[in-house]
């Protein structure tokens, strides 16, 4: 086994700990931690095609979704604020109403 | 006159009515605050206005062509575009469409110009005269569209027209009753037309009248075309109140007469003569079909006649007579003289519009009344409505000099002595004659002479009703001078006496009668029909004056009120309808239609009530569901992949 | 074969991902997560992308991940009870399925990934990269050559996000 087939299996293996965190977990900051995870695997598989193609595209699109992912979670982390305001909990079984 | 404006003269006048119409319709009621308050003066002005300019344009299109021109052409938009269909809304005035257009402006005028007075007590008035110039612009349309596609849109527009104004008095269950007669008998017979188009398409590729007429002779498909033929005949039975579709006519009478006078006697009702004038190519290729085409119109002048002695209502008698005159008018279309029927057409739309008005003055200055029971010595108190009725009756009866004379004549003559003529139909004809001679004293008997009844004195209407009647007399009084026989013309040494026919010559086809194979010479044709007439007249005013169907129960039965045809549209088509849909709706729509929306709504239900329960707003649920999904598709895939 | 660096660091993020998950408070959920973010940055580097190494290090371990912190600090939720329910079916659901399609992942790896199965390889292999000027020369090359556009709409989404996020946290007036 080559090191590029280790790191996409790590790849997968940290993509599907993000979506069953995603899954399992309540607390809505972990859940988006989660979506970083999956974030981070699909970087990591990019890194690592990049490297065995000898090509720098992987590397371009890993650089535009760091910047996507830190775009996402300031977003994510504002609402968070704002529900936690509304709801007094951040957990996703305190807050399955849309309306206040 | 520069040759554009030639070339737009169709289209101006075309337009003028619609516009006439936009005014009365919209721009009238918004400015005087709802069309209730709008003044007959006013929207009468209007509209009378737009139709005389309309008619204006019409007699200037009559001396264009007279002078130089053909035809005159307007280009106007292309409507349809596809594969080889092209339909444009070309308008085309040739010589009949210009000789019907004039008939259809002038009379129109006067008629606008009489409904001001006839409709000055009405409310809301712009509505009726908005109706009317619709009217005027889709019998414009019909005849001056140069394909059949537009023909039917004014077809179609002259029955709507007629629908809105049968029922103008729609708070009265009767006049919507009859307005609805008239719209749906009327569709069945555009259910023929619309089907005649279509196979000639199929068969022509074109709709253009000239393109058709040039297509028509080196096509083999007889057969196709004749069916396109009977179809159209069809339509026009329903149009032009033929046997056995002319039920909706005398209930037409519903509406008020003027519109009676204008649509249902002038224009509308001769749309069937004038397609089988325009169309004559076609319908000449299957002589079958024009013989059934003459012995219809024969019948249908015999039972109008019939018809028109049982009615003691002055409108339904002028219904009935118009409905066997335009019997006269089939049979001469049927025996293949076309240009006789429109001569016929011209001086029918004289003397029915002026009895129609004339009935209308009558009823008006009867204050509403149109029983002939109760009528009687209204002759001193209406003088001028009088002379003018008298004028118009003389017409009709055809006494020598008076235009009915001329036509009506002519129309005898040919059913003798063209090739498709015989005695049968030229008998049939002179007893529609004779019937019409009795039945018109005995309107005017009823009317007119006599002790007056029911203590109605009448009073002569207003001058404005009366300047039409007028010059509708003089119309019907000379009007037959456009087409004297040739016999007679020669005695004055004039060539060409008969006029009507010298202008329809190069577009209307007409069968020659060779003098010598004429069974008869007109002449004595002439004699024979003055000579019947004269006796119907004598008949009716001793006789048959007070010719009664009430006291025989069986003739009343026929004749009177229900009379028979309707009897057997109601127990032969009406009454099954009725039958089947009730069987459909209690098996088919109750027990089967009924249930399925039942089923369905409670399988919604059913699912809704267990469907909702996943959504409940829980995302880690909503999640699960992706993986779920997300896994199966890779499951799917691998397996592909790897088997 | 397998560089021992790599296999090495490959276990630490595998095992601090797994923490991150399964940890019952968030805060040391987020310190797992911070470790392992920098873990990642190691495999970066030594798979030679060394400007994205720098970047993992800087944005993700630096920015996002104080941001977190912050944020937890903010809310402070010390609760501390396990919100993970593993008994019920869901939960069963869920292993089944991410562990089934993280074994058919890597399944799949193994079977394809050699060599053989890859498109044709490009040319900026790590010797060519050497050549003009080391990885973080290559990649702003390339940042700023063919894909100059995306870049302007990226630093239009960070001004976007910024917006957003401002209004979004601002306390409402009521």
């Amino acid at each position: 086994m080559s090191t590029a087939t280790l790191l996409h299996i790590l790849s997968a293996y940290l993509f599907c700990m993000g979506m069953l965190g995603l899954i399992l977990r309540r607390n809505t900051i972990v859940m988006l931690m989660s979506i970083e995870l999956m974030l981070n695997a699909v970087n990591l598989s990019f890194v690592t095609f990049a490297r065995e193609l000898a090509q720098l595209n992987g590397q371009v699109q890993v650089f535009f979704i760091i910047t996507i992912a830190a775009a996402e979670s300031a977003v994510g982390l504002s609402i968070l604020i704002n529900v936690y305001r509304s709801f007094g909990s951040i957990k996703t079984d305190h807050t399955t109403v849309m309306r206040s | 006159m520069n040759p554009t404006v030639a070339s737009s003269l169709p289209f101006l006048i075309l337009i003028v009515p619609l516009i006439g119409f936009f005014l009365n319709g919209v721009v009238i009621p918004l400015a005087s605050g709802g069309i209730t308050k709008t003044k007959p003066t006013i929207s009468g002005g209007i509209a009378t206005f737009a139709m005389a300019v309309s008619f204006v344009l019409a007699v200037q299109a009559f001396f264009q062509l007279s002078s130089n021109s053909t035809a005159l052409e307007y280009t106007g938009f292309r409507w349809i575009d596809f594969g080889n269909l092209s339909i444009s809304l070309n308008l085309r005035i040739d010589r009949l469409s210009s000789l019907m257009t004039m008939i259809i402006t002038g009379i129109g005028t006067l008629i606008h110009f009489y409904s001001i007075s006839y409709m000055s007590h009405e409310k809301g008035v712009a509505r009726f005269f908005a109706y009317l110039n619709l009217f005027c612009f889709a019998m414009l349309l019909l005849v001056l569209s140069d394909n059949l596609l537009f023909l039917f849109f004014g077809w179609e527009g002259v029955g709507l027209c007629s629908y809105l104004l049968i029922s103008y008095w729609y708070e009265e269950e009767a006049n919507a009753d009859a307005a609805r007669k008239a719209f749906l008998v009327n569709r069945i017979g555009d259910l023929g037309f619309v089907l005649g188009m279509c196979v000639l398409y199929v068969q022509l590729g074109t709709l253009n009248f000239a393109e058709m007429m040039a297509r028509i002779s080196p096509t083999a498909a007889i057969g196709l075309l004749s069916l396109a033929g009977v179809l159209l005949f069809f339509a026009s039975t329903g149009k032009s109140a033929q046997f056995p579709l002319y039920v909706w006519l005398p209930d037409a009478m519903a509406g008020p007469t003027p519109v009676s006078a204008l649509i249902h006697a002038a224009t509308m009702v001769t749309a069937g003569v004038y397609l089988f004038a325009r169309m004559a190519f076609l319908f000449e290729l299957s002589p079958e079909l024009m013989t059934i085409v003459s012995y219809t119109g024969a019948l249908t002048a015999l039972l109008g006649g019939i018809l028109a002695l049982a009615q003691t209502d002055i409108k339904k008698v002028l219904a009935y007579s118009t409905v066997s005159q335009l019997g006269f008018m089939f049979l001469a279309l049927g025996v293949g003289a076309y240009q006789t029927a429109v001569f016929h057409l011209m001086t029918h739309a004289f003397f029915k519009a002026l009895l129609f008005l004339g009935a209308g003055s009558v009823i008006h200055g009867c204050d509403g009344e149109q029983d002939m029971r109760k009528m009687g010595g209204l002759a001193k108190s209406m003088p001028i409505t009088f002379v003018t009725m008298l004028l118009g009756s003389a017409a009709i009866v055809g006494l020598p000099i008076f235009s009915g004379f001329f036509s009506k004549d002519e129309i005898l003559y040919m059913a003798l002595g063209a090739p498709r003529g015989n005695w049968i139909l030229f008998g049939a004809g002179l007893v529609a004659a004779f019937l019409t001679g009795v039945y018109t004293i005995r309107m005017l008997t009823q009317t007119f002479w006599g002790p007056s009844k029911a203590g109605i004195h009448g009073h002569e209407s207003a001058w404005i009703m009366t300047l039409p009647l007028v010059i509708l007399a003089v119309l019907a009084t000379f009007g037959g001078f456009l087409g004297i026989p040739h016999e007679i013309g020669t005695w004055f040494g004039v060539e060409h006496s008969h006029l009507l026919n010298a202008w329809l010559d190069p577009v209307v086809q007409q069968v020659n009668v060779a003098g010598e194979s004429a069974p008869l010479p007109e002449l004595a044709v002439s004699g024979i029909a003055v000579a019947v007439a004269i006796f119907g007249l004598i008949a009716g005013r001793t006789f048959l004056k007070n010719i009664s169907f009430e006291n025989s129960p069986l003739l009343s039965r026929l004749f009177v009120g229900q009379h028979f045809m309707d009897t057997f549209y109601a127990s032969w088509v009406v009454a099954p309808l009725y039958w089947m849909s009730r069987h459909i709706i209690q098996t088919f729509e109750s027990g089967f239609m009924g249930n399925i929306g039942g089923w369905i709504g409670v399988g919604s239900t059913w699912s809704g009530e267990r469907l909702r329960l996943t959504q409940s707003g829980d995302i880690q649920l909503s999640m699960l569901s992706i993986v779920t999904g997300l896994a199966f598709v890779v499951g799917i895939l691998i397996i592909w992949v790897a088997v | 074969m397998v560089e021992p660096v790599v296999a090495i660091l490959a276990v630490v993020v595998a095992v601090l991902a797994t923490l991150t998950v399964f940890s019952r408070s968030p805060i040391s959920s987020a310190f797992c997560l911070v470790i392992m973010m920098v873990g990642l940055a190691g495999i970066y580097g030594v798979s030679g992308a060394h400007f994205i190494a720098a970047l993992q290090a800087i944005v993700y371990a630096g920015a996002i991940m104080v941001l977190f912190v912050f944020s937890i600090m903010l809310l402070n939720m010390n609760d501390e009870t396990s919100e993970i329910r593993f008994k019920t079916w869901k939960a069963f659901v869920a292993v089944l399925f991410s562990g089934g399609l993280c074994v058919a992942m890597a399944w799949v790896f193994i079977q394809w990934g050699s060599e053989t199965h890859l498109p044709t390889p490009g040319t900026m292999t790590l010797e060519q990269i050497r050549l003009v000027g080391g990885n973080v020369v290559a990649v702003s090359g390339q940042l700023f050559s063919n894909a100059y556009i995306q870049f302007e709409f990226i630093s239009l989404l960070l001004l976007v996000a910024i917006a957003s996020a401002l209004v979004l946290a601002k306390r409402k007036v009521d």
